[in-house]
């Protein structure tokens, strides 16, 4: 299962003082969360945003329950999700991760040739060839993978 | 095991042959994490890229902007696309992520894992 970053804004109106702010982080990662934030002592008020590390595919479901999650530990409403993006740590669902964000679908294989190093085949259905230029998923999935990838058209 | 805790003090980092493009591994206010050297733009060697903050809208500072969380984001060489290290993601383009490595510190030793 991929890792999603969610990010919240825990206080866009920026009238909570931060050690209010600071305790429900402490909350969350007590809970078992893994979580990202800044020392809010050094950031605007109104920009006072976290990170949530969380496993699954759907950002809509994750964004919802991650606000949730946080007005519960800060014990008041109002913060608020915003973007969210995918951990990738090189595995095939990190890859399909890369090519279902550019509206296209593939299946995946791995070699390595004889100085071991690995080659990532990604096979796109050839209808799918003009959705996105090849080479802006090229680079996105080499970045991804960190391996040689070559994409053929199917 | 890539070097040793001190060869890479805090708001430092190394490169190290790993994986296509090789793994640069940070040391960020003593956290430590390792991120392919590779921008998902156009190629570029994003680890021999400045690091740095990120600007937010700051209607008290001066020229209406801030940088917060120094020291937690590097910017590729070529066109100046930034990304978090600890994620290896950007809000700014959802569909790009770098591929980031565990890291772990043992007796001094800095090791990441694929």
């Amino acid at each position: 299962m991929r890792t999603a970053v969610i990010r919240v804004n825990l206080n866009p109106a920026g009238d909570l003082p931060g050690d209010r702010l600071a305790a429900a982080v402490e909350e969350l990662r007590s809970s078992g969360l893994e979580v990202i934030a800044p020392d809010f002592t050094r950031v605007p008020a109104h920009a006072r945003e976290i990170e949530l590390l969380l496993p699954g595919e759907d950002t809509a479901v994750l964004s919802a329950w991650a606000a949730d999650r946080c007005a519960r530990a800060l014990g008041a409403s109002g913060p608020v999700a915003g973007a969210a993006t995918f951990l990738s740590r090189g595995t095939d669902e990190d890859a399909l991760g890369v090519v279902s964000a550019f509206g296209l679908t593939a299946t995946i294989e791995r070699t390595w040739n004889n100085d071991q190093e690995e080659i990532v085949t990604v096979t796109i259905p050839r209808a799918g060839a003009r959705r996105a230029p090849e080479s802006r998923l090229h680079t996105a999935l080499e970045a991804a993978l960190n391996a040689e990838v070559r994409i053929v058209y199917a | 095991m890539v070097c040793t805790e001190d060869e890479i003090p805090p708001g430092t980092h190394k490169v190290f042959p790993i994986g296509r493009h090789g793994v640069g591994v940070y040391n960020v206010n003593g956290a430590f994490y390792a991120i392919a050297n590779y921008c998902p733009h156009e190629g570029g060697p994003l680890c021999t890229g400045r690091v740095h903050g990120r600007s937010v809208v700051s209607d008290d500072a001066p020229g209406g902007a801030s940088v917060i969380r120094d020291g937690e984001f590097v910017y590729c060489p070529w066109h100046q696309w930034g990304f978090e290290i600890a994620t290896g993601t950007t809000a700014v383009k959802p569909e790009w992520s770098i591929r980031t490595y565990p890291v772990k510190v043992l007796d001094h030793k800095v090791i990441v894992t694929a």
